[in-house]
């Protein structure tokens, strides 16, 4: 394993609980974060899933973005605190009962 | 020259229409203040000795020609450093903009000029607001703020230096500003008096941005009777702030009594401090020599603090935008606060914008639930000032409070007084919150007065003032 594969494999396995999916399911192809569909232990089928889907992307979004900036710890919380923006987002979805008016 | 630097803003001004003492004196003596004992609060950034002293001295040549600008004629005050004044550095608590100045001044600043109050200084406050997530004291390039009860816990934020200086004595009044908490917990762990006026009460023309749809500017003050002078004082419109109503504001005083009717949520008192729970008891008994007491009432079922939060994020983010692309967040002093911008920049538009959907019902509900009472009485926290040195959720893990209306009301902008009740743990200040419904500051102040001419918590200096 060399040094940048090395950091990469930190930086999966300090994201993969704050996304809350199993280490195993990440990959990161070139410069793409990726979830393993294929993964046997991925997440669950359905909501968890395209759930899990959305918070990976908006991560890759800021790792592709300020990535150079953050450690593997600091994109792990940033991971965390998008995470927890998505878990308030559906609070707030279930409580909307105006059907877009 | 008398004793002035615990009393009260009409007390002051008694003095100085007497010719006991000048407005030159008055600001020497806050300027002295500010100086010595500022630093071990962490409670200044900048004194403006001789602009302060210029202001001063304008105002005894005015009351010596029998010009009068009213009750805050003369008398010295601070802002948070989060409101600009021509030709002094407006940081926003962070160091990246130590010597950033702006071209004017806020309307907040002008109205206060206009109204004969002394501007000498600037006063410390957690960086940006808080706005970034942080999670210590340690969030200032200034230091963490200090209360003048024990100078080994917190302040409070994000307002610490307003707090701390009113409750030393450095000043008699101090404009803060709350997005959610920040004139709350100083006034809390300060012992003094805040108020948190309705949205749109107070311009914001000048001052910083952290939630366009959330952000309020108000007092924190010796009394409920001073909140309301300096409030008169600074609401109103402004051409320069377009959220920013014209109803007018009114002082208490001239009202005749009448019975009020104060409400308390269910689970109100739930894994709060024993001390404080035992002063909020004796509070609610003052209350009931003037308001009918109806308990057991229930918040509107929303999810209050998750729309709170998902606003505060995505305005936050727009606000700050420039700081996190431009690298300059890294500057920040709080390590979590350098990388607490980023999540903020990918909260979905569609998110954002069904927050504030249901706030509109959301506030609609809350309204109707606030129609039963003057006010809604709590705890303004559930325990006393943390320790400076402990991170912020370890201070007191077994007490975080119960049912809180905080979230609710400051997404939908309604106003709050925060009172000092008594002494908790340790000798520390607790408070005393009264909740009521929009543009009801004026029957806050007024309950407010009543419970503190019954008591005198609000008379209480720190130990060694």
């Amino acid at each position: 394993m060399n040094r940048r594969s090395f950091a990469e494999s930190l930086a999966l396995a300090a994201l993969a609980p704050a996304l809350g999916v199993p280490v195993e399911s990440l990959r990161l192809r070139g410069a793409e974060l990726t979830l393993d569909p294929a993964s046997s232990v991925g997440p669950g089928p359905g909501e968890d899933e395209s759930a899990a889907s959305l918070a990976l992307t908006l991560v890759e979004i800021i790792r592709l973005e300020y990535g150079s900036r953050l450690t593997p710890a600091e994109l792990a919380g940033v991971a965390e605190q998008i995470q927890a923006g998505l878990d308030r987002a559906d609070l707030i979805r279930r409580a909307d009962r105006s059907h877009g008016v | 020259m008398a004793k002035v630097d615990f009393l009260t803003i009409p007390a002051l001004g008694r003095l100085l229409r007497a010719r006991r003492i000048s407005a030159v004196e008055l600001a020497e003596r806050s300027l002295e203040r500010l100086e010595q004992l500022g630093p071990g609060y962490n409670a200044v950034v900048h004194v403006l000795r001789e602009p302060a002293l210029a202001e001063a001295r304008e105002r005894d040549a005015e009351l010596a020609r029998g010009k009068d600008r009213g009750p805050l004629h003369g008398i010295p005050y601070g802002v948070k450093d989060l409101l600009a004044v021509a030709g002094a550095p407006t940081t926003w608590g962070a160091s990246g903009y130590r010597n950033r100045l702006h071209q004017g001044d806020a309307t907040v600043v002008r109205r206060l000029r206009r109204a004969g109050a002394v501007l000498c200084a600037k006063l410390a406050m957690v960086e940006l607001a808080g706005g970034m997530g942080y999670r210590q004291a340690f969030a200032t390039f200034s230091g963490p703020g200090r209360t003048p009860w024990d100078p080994t816990r917190w302040s409070g934020g994000s307002s610490s230096g307003p707090g701390a200086a009113v409750a030393g004595g450095l000043v008699p009044f101090a404009i803060g500003s709350e997005t959610w908490g920040s004139i709350q917990y100083p006034a809390a762990f300060c012992g003094v008096t805040g108020l948190r006026p309705t949205y749109g009460r107070v311009s914001r023309h000048g001052a910083m941005t952290l939630s366009p749809t959330m952000d309020k500017l108000g007092p924190l003050a010796r009394s409920a009777e001073d909140c309301g002078l300096v409030l008169a004082a600074i609401a109103g419109p402004d051409p320069a702030d377009p959220t920013a109503f014209g109803r007018r504001f009114v002082p208490p005083g001239a009202r005749p009594m009448r019975r009020y009717r104060i409400g308390i949520l269910r689970g109100t008192l739930d894994r709060t401090q024993p001390e404080v729970r035992r002063n909020f008891d004796d509070s609610l008994e003052v209350l009931r020599e003037i308001a009918d007491v109806e308990e057991g009432l229930e918040l509107p079922d929303y999810p209050w603090d998750a729309m709170a939060g998902l606003v505060l994020d995505a305005e936050a983010a727009s606000a700050f935008e420039p700081l996190v692309l431009s690298g300059r967040v890294t500057r920040l002093t709080a390590p979590e606060d350098r990388v607490g911008g980023y999540a903020g920049q990918v909260v979905l538009a569609r998110d954002y914008l069904r927050a504030l959907r249901v706030r509109r019902p959301a506030a609609a509900a809350l309204d109707r639930l606030l129609t039963r009472v003057d006010a809604l009485a709590a705890p303004t926290l559930p325990t006393v000032a943390w320790p400076v040195e402990v991170a912020l959720d370890q201070a007191y893990p077994e007490f975080p409070g119960g049912t809180s209306v905080a979230g609710a009301a400051n997404l939908c902008g309604i106003p709050a007084l925060f009172l000092m009740n008594g002494l908790g743990e340790a000798g520390l200040p607790t408070s005393l919150q009264l909740t009521g419904r929009a543009h009801s500051e004026a029957s806050l102040l007024e309950i407010g007065m009543h419970y503190q001419a019954r008591t005198r918590f609000h008379r209480q200096r720190p130990p060694g003032l």
